[in-house]
């Protein structure tokens, strides 16, 4: 963005005087096309350059093993923890334990150490604490969020959990029954029940294939003694990424996760995944169902987060289905046909598969024209590749939009979290933006043409045995 | 107070602005000569800003024939106008980073763009651009018609149990406006036209019917200056204000039905109950009454059906009274496997023990957790938009929003025991159960 000189740095009348002759002279020297203007706006704005302060630092704890990124951001009296154990999510049960992983994040705050389910619950509502546990194929994360002013509590209340959960029985029993339950509603919603069949043809027999929250069979013999095993097997040190941001400096900072997390194991149960072949080459699943719209979804290769391409494949992604209502395949199918209400594009990257997904939704009546379309659209940018126009635009957008990502004092945890896990290095943020203005349109374009093949899986979910 | 300023300032536009002073927040509102309020929420953290800009109009104020043209004319607002060609509103939004989205609901219509502060100036001048000067072609209109139908499709009939709230809510508000789905149904969308639109947005798309948040880096002073300037010089126009039928009291109906698809049975109860327009004084003591029953899984509702006597897997109650009309209290639940009578009669039960356990102390615990959590609206600005937002453009006042604690604080347990009788007894309400298909008989 370029810098005003220094005689309209100051807001005075005068400065609006040029400011309007300015705008005035090239309204008539370049026929004021609204492009113009609105490159005015911003390059005049009274509120630019203006950047956010935050600095990320390294904490290294000796009785911890284990690096953390920290922010001190001291706009409101408030701390944000966030950690995550690699290698602990729903992937890594070993066989027959199917749901041990999503039912011990749902029941690990009923009841630890000292505290029974209900004593915990109070405390956390009466102090504003918040602490939520999630999990996925790869990990076992959670967040705690609390005012400064009840960070001790907060403290004594996470480690009980992380140590000494305990699973009450009266709860564990709840939960199963409400997992149980959930397992047999899946079906109501046909984008789930299209997700979860599409996982089985892509992942085959991998542990990624099965269903996250388990089966009927493997939830009703789960004991409260497999979820105490896994929290002492897998919340271990080693496997810990941890992200502080919030009203401290570095030394409470310090003190804070030697408090929480100093006491678990050292090293994690070890565990191996088997490695992942897809196979490219199938058919497309086709489910048949009574339904108003018919859904299509996409998977293809994707790249990893630290490969090369990343940021080339980032940005294609972004173009062609990542970007909302502007990006291509929204463009083609939504704005100018009205086919549907939305179309996308998405990166996954996980431990053992990336990859690049897209899909859509459309009534029967325009499922042909929708389908030749999306594939007209992504075989074409593997032969046509973007153009500098829409790489310059997508730069724009994620450059100018970095800002953003400091809007909650939890999401920038999360954040410094996700740095450590994909090793993005204590200097990400300063770097971030030069990745993405880094990449040229012919790295773009390899990218393009690598990743959007013929070789995608299809999957779909519709009233297809009345015609579409 | 506030309201009487705008006429008075709309009226003789004679004051530039009128302030009150935020308590609790770093809050503070004004009024433009044309009517237009502003609020400015101060949050200096990151360099980012919410723009707002919250319509006075909704679905409810759809007339006869003419339903769903609110949502169409908010997707319409995306496709251009005099001076931004078509299509450029979306693409110039994005390569300057915002998240620029919109929502129409029964009482309010909002656009809104979470972007970076260097970008406010644009993002001001598209919103006060579009607001009286959109172009309207036929073309584009038949399109966007289009896209709102697939909406319709993927939203509720991808979802087996919309159906069931669709008609729950018709039952209960009857000719009321809020028992119209927002979407308009597929038959009242396919016959709008573009003049539907066009009659709508001039009616009602108005500086003196909007209220405009801007939330995060920016001081009030700049705010007002950059008020003025992009939305300074746009005309008032006399709009109209909905016209709500009563709903008369003891009015009970119940609503059984199976769908096909639907694994899980649904109990819901709905009341029609007081809002910030309607009987204003018992709002808080509903939002009590509603954390108290259900706040967490320590409340006594919680407690007794799903954990003691396991008559239901899950159970929750919600409270909406930021709404121009009647506002509403739900109970929602999934029963175990039951009898539907017996579920019922659990749940009248557990109700008036609820009640009738509760003492002043109980209350003050549950007051703390009701505030406890206020701090974090200070941290993400967008939270405190949204909230700020819809409270004013449903003509209720930012007290609700400055004194929210003290309001809260002064409630007593006769209050809340008073609002949850006049619920239960007197408010017109609906049971709902829907039955997964196989399960009808049983």
């Amino acid at each position: 963005m370029s810098k005003k000189p220094a005689y309209l740095k100051t807001k005075s009348s005068s400065y609006w005087v040029i400011c309007a002759l300015l705008a005035a002279i090239a309204w008539f020297v370049y026929g004021a096309g609204n492009d113009f203007e609105l490159k005015y706006l911003v390059e005049n704005s009274v509120l630019k350059n203006r950047s956010f302060q935050g600095n990320v630092e390294e904490i290294f704890v000796p009785s911890l093993k284990t690096k953390a990124y920290f922010m001190e951001e001291n706009t409101n009296p408030l701390v944000a923890v966030s950690f995550l154990f690699d290698e602990a999510g729903t992937a890594y049960e070993e066989n027959g334990k199917e749901g041990l992983v999503a039912l011990s994040a749902a029941t690990i705050k009923d009841g630890a150490g000292e505290y029974s389910a209900k004593d915990l619950k109070e405390q956390m509502a009466v102090n504003g604490i918040k602490i939520a546990f999630s999990a996925n194929k790869d990990w076992f994360a959670g967040t705690l969020v609390t005012p400064k002013e009840n960070l001790p509590q907060a403290v004594d209340i996470l480690k009980n959990i992380l140590l000494k959960p305990n699973f009450e029985n009266e709860y564990f029993k709840l939960a199963k029954a409400q997992t149980i339950k959930v397992l047999k509603t899946e079906k109501e919603n046909p984008q789930k029940e299209l997700q979860l069949e599409f996982n089985k043809k892509i992942y085959q027999d991998h542990p990624y294939a099965k269903n996250p929250l388990g089966t009927e069979e493997s939830v009703n013999a789960l004991k409260r003694r497999d979820l105490k095993n896994f929290v002492k097997n897998n919340l271990a040190k080693e496997n810990l990424h941890l992200g502080i941001a919030g009203d401290l400096n570095k030394e409470e900072a310090a003190h804070l996760i030697a408090g929480i997390f100093s006491e678990l194991p050292d090293k994690p149960q070890a565990k191996n995944l088997p490695p992942l072949h897809i196979n490219w080459q199938q058919e497309p699943l086709q489910i048949n169902r009574k339904s108003g719209q018919t859904i299509v979804t996409f998977a293809g290769m994707g790249t990893c987060r630290k490969c090369e391409d990343f940021y080339s494949l980032y940005i294609a992604n972004y173009i062609f289905g990542g970007s909302g209502l502007n990006s291509k395949i929204n463009m083609s199918l939504r704005e100018k046909e009205g086919l549907t209400y939305g179309a996308y594009s998405a990166l996954v990257i996980t431990n053992k598969a990336n990859l690049l997904v897209a899909g859509f939704s459309t009534t029967p009546d325009n499922y042909v024209r929708a389908q030749n379309m999306f594939y007209d659209e992504w075989l074409n940018v593997a032969k046509e590749g973007f153009s500098e126009d829409e790489l310059t635009a997508a730069k724009n957008y994620l450059t100018s939009s970095y800002n953003l990502r400091f809007a909650s004092i939890d999401g920038i945890a999360d954040m410094l979290v996700m740095m450590q896990k994909y090793d993005l290095g204590l200097d990400f943020l300063q770097k971030r933006n030069d990745y993405v203005n880094a990449v040229t349109l012919q790295q773009l374009n390899d990218a393009a043409a690598k990743y959007f093949t013929k070789e995608i899986l299809r999957a779909e979910i519709g009233n297809f045995k009345e015609g579409n | 107070m506030q309201k009487y300023f705008a006429i008075l300032t709309a009226l003789f536009g004679a004051l530039f602005s009128f302030e009150v002073k935020a308590q609790n927040f770093a809050m503070e509102d004004f009024y433009l000569d044309n009517g237009l309020q502003v609020i400015v929420i101060e949050n200096h953290k990151a360099p980012i800003v919410k723009q707002m800009l919250f319509y006075k109009v909704g679905a409810a104020d759809e007339k006869a024939g003419q339903k769903g043209i609110a949502h169409l004319l908010e997707h319409m607002m995306f496709r251009g106008t005099d001076k931004v060609e078509k299509q450029t509103l979306n693409k110039v939004l994005e390569e300057n980073g915002a998240e620029s989205n919109a929502f129409t609901a029964q009482d309010v219509t909002a656009y809104h763009q979470f972007l970076d502060v260097s970008r406010l100036e644009l993002a001001m001048f598209l919103e006060a651009d579009r607001m009286r000067g959109l172009a309207f072609d036929e073309d584009t209109f038949v399109t966007e018609r289009d896209i709102v139908f697939q909406e319709r499709k993927q939203v509720i009939e991808n979802n087996p149990a919309a159906k069931f709230f669709e008609n729950l809510n018709k039952i209960l508000w009857q000719e009321h406006p809020y028992g119209t789905p927002i979407t308009g149904y597929d038959s009242d969308i396919a016959g709008l036209s573009v003049d539907d639109a066009k009659e709508f947005y001039n009616k009602y798309y108005a500086p003196n019917n909007a209220v405009l948040v801007l939330s995060g880096d920016i001081d009030v002073k700049t705010a007002k200056e950059l008020a003025e300037k992009y939305y300074g010089n746009i005309k008032a126009t006399q709009t109209e204000k909905a016209d709500y039928p009563q709903i008369a009291e003891n009015y009970k109906a119940r609503l059984e039905m199976s769908l096909p698809d639907v694994k899980l049975k649904r109990f819901v109860k709905i009341f029609v109950a007081p809002s910030l327009n309607h009987d204003a004084d018992k709002v808080y003591a509903l939002e009590l009454l509603s954390q108290y029953l259900c706040g967490d899984e320590n409340a006594p509702l919680y407690q007794d059906m799903v954990v003691k006597d396991k008559a239901a897997l899950s159970i929750d109650t919600g409270y909406d009274g930021v709404v121009k009309s009647y506002g509403s209290f739900v109970i929602s639940a999934v029963p175990a496997d039951i009898n539907t009578d017996e579920f019922e009669a659990k749940l009248l039960k557990s109700w008036q023990r609820a009640l009738k356990n509760l003492t002043e102390e109980k209350l003050n615990l549950v007051k703390r957790k009701l505030l406890a959590d206020m701090v974090y609206l200070k941290d993400n600005p967008e939270t405190l938009a949204q909230i700020t937002g819809r409270v004013a453009a449903v003509g209720g006042s930012l007290e609700y929003v400055d004194m929210y604690a003290e309001k809260i604080n002064e409630v007593s347990f006769d209050e809340v025991r008073q609002v949850a009788e006049d619920l239960w007894q007197k408010a017109p309400q609906v049971t709902g159960i829907l039955y997964p298909e196989e399960t009808v008989n049983e």
